[in-house]
């Protein structure tokens, strides 16, 4: 894969996901987020570190992948468009997702064999020395860079985004920046022109998910906390449970004091800022595309729905549904989840709500011979991780076996290596099929309006292919 | 082996080096300039190529589209030729048009008779028209990128009635640029925003064809020509199509082009390079095909 330009991080979801969809309609695996061999290779030497220096060798590693202050104004948007873009094969689609990122629609994406462009992507700015927990002071530090990178191209957002909970590690080292592309990039549109003939279908993926922000200027907003394992009102206001995680590591302050929030806005990374929509339908209607925006309330409303849609489309082949894979955040690897003819379902983070959401689902749908797992390694034990143990539990429903899949339980949340041993692991599974045909247009459309209802999910047609 | 001092030695192995450095530079500039004018990709592509004989000028004429589809002609920029029209020939022959696109003498396939031989930005224009002749063309809407623009210029005030419409992309040269250090510098960074789609391979096989001498006369003539004398003569109704992130000619310069001309309009395009019809093809088209259909306001900002 072509190395991409600075200001994106390769290591976060838009870039995962990107990546592993592209490599999955060429028809080769998602092997690893770095899409380095050397730092692959070395994973399992860091890995083997103690706690400490490992948890630091992953912090500055994370940092590698941070452009410098100095260089926010300078920021090309339309070359990360491009990079995003090129990265899959050049043909003719029937369609193709643009929006919010997620890890189950990558899956629809897949079997439809259609690419997905997504709206954010991230950009981290090194900022040594930072301190995790000061959030009035990471907005305040963080506005002149705010300002350079809406300085540098008229087209976005900017969502400042700070989660001690959850981002602890990388926040030592960096800022969080989440890029929203507001008008449609040149490459995208050009990608689109190139790739869908008139009549195709463009589908917007709008993830509902909003989060309390204080607004900083009319295309920037700071966004403390993120979603994941705790609560907005435990960013916001404390708990128990912030105090316990505080005093784990040894901070000194029973809750957190962010600046205050005044305004709601789309999630910092899963949120869709719908003023995109305004080049879509201009271009749609100029190419008589059918533009449908399938909303969703949560970045997981498509996990189960996925699973199911999965199940039906193998179902109409003669194939059971006997194996179940569940990838976690940007672990994923949409190509030998079909070749295994495997039922995705996605997980967000390795969070009590996701596991908790696993669980709604396996109650509802038990039978499934193996369970495979990828469980991804942020670091941090932070409030709302749920242990690797209730992991392993939720393997139990597996009827002959359940497995995690390229996870070193003792190590985990801090089992870096997993993120090359994931694919390793991954590579021994069978038995493997060859790819089915690609699942129709109709044949999603029809099952998603079918599972959706039940899922906060509904599809709506923002323009016809007749006009 | 005889004992020779290390100074000895070390020129011995510069000269080796230098010897291997320019066999093999030598080696691929004849590769290059012995390209096939047409590649499988073209050829796949449905791209067609001939010569036309246009008075003593026999000229490379790629071509694409419905025989009986109006005509489009595409003008190459310095240097470069008709290779690298062929994405946006391509994409304006999928909107329903037929595309012709020449090579100008001492350029891609066409030759001059005489290896120096370099011809004036006029000359060039009315070797087009030349050309439109041996075509059976009256009359036709022209499109031109860069160079190609200050031909496109000189060939709409000389030969007026040869022009239905014309689409100036990335005219040259800015004034405010006008010598070669910052017009080399300027095209650098356009390589660098361009990398990821970049015509440098295109290039270096046009570049090898027309050989050192040319190239740096044609930069002269280039830098000669001053297209801000001759737009106020341009009667044909005119699109002046501008990338926001164009170095070679920034937004605005393209803004005092389209200022001069008479029936002139800008359209920014957010996002695009000096060599759109390149990079953006099908965009580029897109833009095209509207102002081909339909008339639109004075100044327009397409993002």
């Amino acid at each position: 894969m072509n190395q991409p330009p600075q200001g994106i991080a390769r290591f976060d979801s838009a870039a995962g996901m990107v990546q592993a969809l592209a490599l999955a309609l060429r028809g080769r695996p998602y092997t690893s987020p770095s899409q380095s061999p050397l730092l692959d290779s070395l994973m399992p030497t860091i890995n083997r570190l103690p706690c400490k220096l490992r948890e630091q060798v992953y912090a500055l590693g994370g940092m590698t992948e941070g452009i410098g202050p100095s260089q926010a104004a300078r920021v090309d948007v339309e070359a990360i468009a491009e990079w995003m873009a090129g990265l899959y094969p050049q043909r003719r689609y029937p369609a193709a997702f643009i929006g919010s990122s997620n890890g189950a629609l990558m899956h629809l994406a897949a079997a439809m064999g259609v690419p997905w462009l997504p709206q954010t992507f991230l950009c981290p700015v090194r900022a040594l020395g930072n301190d995790p927990d000061d959030a009035r002071r990471a907005l305040e530090q963080g506005l002149p860079i705010v300002h350079a990178l809406l300085g540098a191209d008229g087209r976005i957002a900017v969502h400042h985004m700070h989660d001690p909970n959850q981002d602890r590690l990388m926040l030592q080292h960096m800022a969080y920046y989440r890029l929203k592309y507001r008008r449609l990039p040149l490459a995208y549109r050009e990608f689109l022109l190139r790739s869908l003939a008139p009549g195709a279908t463009l589908y917007v993926s709008a993830c509902n998910r909003q989060w309390p922000v204080t607004r900083t200027s009319s295309r920037s907003v700071f966004q403390f906390g993120a979603t994941g394992g705790a609560s907005e009102s435990e960013y916001f206001e404390g708990s128990p449970r912030v105090r316990q995680y505080l005093s784990r590591y040894g901070i000194a302050r029973p809750r957190w004091d962010p600046p205050p929030a005044d305004d709601m806005a789309p999630e910092a990374e899963w949120g869709f800022d719908p003023a995109l929509l305004d080049d879509l339908q201009e271009l749609a209607k100029a190419r008589q595309w059918r533009l449908i925006r399938i909303d969703h309330a949560e970045p997981e409303s498509l996990s189960a729905l996925t699973a199911d849609i999965y199940a039906d489309w193998y179902a109409e082949q003669g194939e059971p549904s006997r194996r179940l894979l569940v990838d976690s955040f940007l672990l994923s690897d949409p190509l030998t989840t079909l070749r295994l003819r495997a039922i995705p379902y996605w997980s967000l983070f390795g969070v009590e709500p996701s596991a908790r959401l696993l669980e709604e689902y396996l109650q509802g749908h038990p039978g499934f011979d193996e369970i495979d797992m990828l469980l991804f390694s942020h670091g941090t034990e932070g409030v709302g991780l749920a242990p690797i143990e209730r992991w392993q539990q939720l393997l139990g429903w597996a009827r002959v076996e359940g497995r995690l899949v390229g996870v070193d339980p003792s190590r985990y949340p801090r089992d870096f290596a997993t993120f090359t041993r994931f694919a390793e692991d991954l590579a021994r599974l069978g038995p493997r099929w060859d790819l089915p045909e690609p699942m129709s247009i109709a044949f999603f459309e029809e099952a998603l309006q079918r599972h959706g209802a039940n899922a906060e999910v509904s599809l709506s047609r923002l323009h016809s292919a007749s006009g | 082996m005889p004992h020779l001092p290390s100074r000895t030695w070390i020129r011995a192995l510069v000269g080796i080096a230098v010897a291997l450095g320019t066999f093999e530079a030598t080696r691929r500039y004849r590769q290059l300039a012995s390209a096939p004018a047409l590649s499988d990709t073209s050829r796949a592509l449905g791209i067609d190529g001939h010569h036309v004989q246009a008075g003593p000028w026999r000229l490379f004429t790629r071509s694409v589209g419905a025989a009986d589809a109006p005509v489009v002609v595409l003008v190459h920029g310095l240097v470069i030729s008709s290779r690298y029209m062929e994405p946006l020939a391509r994409a304006l022959a999928d909107n329903g048009y037929r595309v012709l696109a020449p090579d100008l003498p001492g350029y891609g396939e066409s030759a001059t008779g005489t290896p120096r031989r370099v011809l004036s930005v006029e000359q060039l224009a009315d070797v087009l028209d030349l050309w439109l002749s041996a075509c059976a063309i009256d009359k036709a809407t022209f499109i031109g990128n860069s160079y190609g623009c200050q031909i496109l210029t000189a060939l709409a005030v000389r030969h007026p009635q040869r022009v239905a419409r014309l689409v100036l992309q990335g005219p040259t040269v800015d004034p405010a640029a006008r010598s070669l250090l910052p017009q080399l510098w300027r095209a650098v960074r356009n390589g660098r925003r361009e990398r990821l789609r970049s015509s440098a391979g295109i290039g270096r096989i046009d570049y090898a064809k027309a050989g050192v001498w040319r190239v740096l006369s044609s930069i002269r003539r280039l830098l000669h020509y001053r297209i801000e004398d001759h737009l106020a003569a341009i009667e044909a109704p005119c699109l002046v199509v501008q990338g926001s992130r164009d170095p070679v000619a920034p937004p605005h310069w393209g803004e005092a082009v389209a200022a001069r001309l008479p029936k002139g309009r800008l359209c920014l395009v957010e996002g695009a390079t000096h060599t759109m019809n390149y990079v953006h093809p099908h965009s580029f088209a897109q833009l095209i095909d509207d102002f081909l259909r339909e008339g639109r306001g004075a100044t327009e900002v397409v993002r």
